[in-house]
This record gives C-alpha cells, sequence and structure tokens, in this order.
C-alpha cells in the first residue's frame, strides 16, 4: 500500500456515513480513492468507478469557476466546495494548487465531521505529496 | 549501458510497475530503443515499442508550440488496447508505460510524475 493509499485510509475511518473519500487533480482526473478495489464490499452504496470519474470532473469545473468573482471577492481562493442532496452528499477541498480531496458521503453524515476530516486529510496529504 | 546509469533505469521500471494499474513499463531512448523494460504480457511491450517513435516525434511536435519548449506527458487511449502513457525524463529518456485501463491514468500520471522528479 502507497503512503496515498494509507492516508486516505486514515480518513475514511473517521468519517461515519461515509461512501468514498478520494483525491484526485484539478486537471479533473481521478488519483486514487478509498476503499480502492471494485469488489471491496465497504463500495457498496458508492459511486461505480464512472461515475465517481464523471464527479471528480464537475468537481473539477465548479473549482474552476468559483476560482472567478467568488474567489475575487473573498481575496483568495474557493478552498472548499460543499454540495447537498436528500441522500447524501460531496465535500471537496482544494490540497495545494493542483489537488483536491473529495468525501462522498450519505444522508447520516454530519457535515461538521465531515469538513473536519477534510482539513486533516488536506493537510495530512499536503505533507505527504505537495 | 554504465552500471551506475543502468542501475538507475532498473530502478525507475521497478518503481514504474509498482503503481496500481500499471501493467508494462519501459525506458526509451531519445531515438525509440528501449532501454530497460518490464511487463506481464511481452505482446504490450511490443505495442508500446512500436508506439514510442510516433508518440516522441509528437512529443517533440508539441513542446515546440508550448510557452516554456518543455516537454509534455502524453497519454494515447487506444479503442482497442491499454492506455499508454509517455512521461519525459531530464535526460532525454522517456518512461513509458501501459495501464489496465482509462481509469488508471490519473493515478499513474501523478505518481509518475513523483517518481520522475524524484
Amino acid at each position: 500500500m502507497t503512503d496515498l493509499e494509507d492516508i486516505l485510509a486514515r480518513a475514511w475511518t473517521h468519517v461515519d456515513g461515509r461512501r468514498v473519500v478520494a483525491v484526485a487533480g484539478l486537471d479533473g482526473l481521478l488519483i486514487e480513492r478509498h476503499p480502492a478495489k471494485d469488489d471491496d464490499p465497504a463500495l457498496a452504496g458508492a459511486p461505480d468507478p464512472q461515475t465517481l470519474a464523471h464527479i471528480v470532473a464537475e468537481v473539477t469545473t465548479l473549482f474552476g469557476v468559483a476560482g472567478g468573482a467568488m474567489s475575487r471577492e473573498l481575496g483568495s481562493p474557493v478552498a472548499e466546495l460543499v454540495a447537498l442532496g436528500e441522500t447524501g452528499g460531496y465535500l471537496a477541498r482544494r490540497v495545494g494548487s493542483d489537488l483536491f480531496c473529495l468525501f462522498v458521503t450519505g444522508p447520516s453524515a454530519d457535515l461538521t465531521n465531515v469538513r473536519s476530516e477534510a482539513e486533516v486529510l488536506s493537510k495530512d496529504l499536503t505533507g505527504a505529496l505537495v | 549501458m554504465e552500471p551506475v546509469e543502468e542501475q538507475r533505469s532498473d530502478r525507475l521500471v521497478a518503481q514504474a510497475r509498482a503503481v496500481r494499474g500499471v501493467v508494462a513499463a519501459a525506458l526509451v531512448d531519445g531515438a525509440g530503443a528501449v532501454v530497460e523494460a518490464d511487463a506481464d504480457d511481452p505482446s504490450v511491450l511490443e505495442q508500446m515499442q512500436i508506439t514510442a517513435t510516433s508518440a516522441l516525434a509528437a512529443a517533440e511536435a508539441f513542446s515546440d508550440l508550448m510557452p516554456d519548449d518543455a516537454p509534455p506527458v502524453l497519454t494515447a487511449i487506444y479503442e482497442d488496447g491499454q492506455p499508454l502513457l509517455f512521461t519525459p525524463l531530464d535526460d532525454d529518456m522517456t518512461l513509458v508505460v501501459a495501464m489496465a485501463s482509462a481509469a488508471d491514468i490519473g493515478r499513474a500520471r501523478f505518481q509518475l510524475k513523483r517518481i520522475s522528479n524524484g
């Protein structure tokens, strides 16, 4: 197991209601996810690999959109995106200038917990990779 | 090849092969000749070698169009067959890998960038 997989696995265990946790590039490509194996029973309820790839591409676009007037108004780049629905949601947090981490959660996830873990994950990834 | 260069070539190919989803890896020189290679399936290496010369020419043409003139990382995706990733190294060598599927491209690009910088 690589550092990257270890880091994602650790984040995964700390979030209740999680479906999948991933790291991706701001070029729109998924780099790694946890659980990593397609046949892992823990992936039940998570987006299938192709759907996750599409979600990553959409989040990348959203970071691009949020990098315009929204970031200028804030005075710093938008670092975190949250999208919620009735059956769950997504939280993406930038890691350095060219990566982001992504939590896909179910309806039982506590957003405060997810945000907090995303911050920890972002720091872990920054320390290990950036 | 000098022993030190050979060691480095072995190490680079082994590191590339250790990336999940990479089914073959080869180190190719500026003329397209394979310096070091490893694959589960030798026919994949053959395909990589055939493609390498054209890919290197394309990389050179693209680099002329880039503002910083740096050789680009190229990804070749085929209708049938494994995607190939060409990562330029700093000594006129290129690390070529074949991936099991397109879903492995992001991981391979990211990890090979780290390997080539290391």
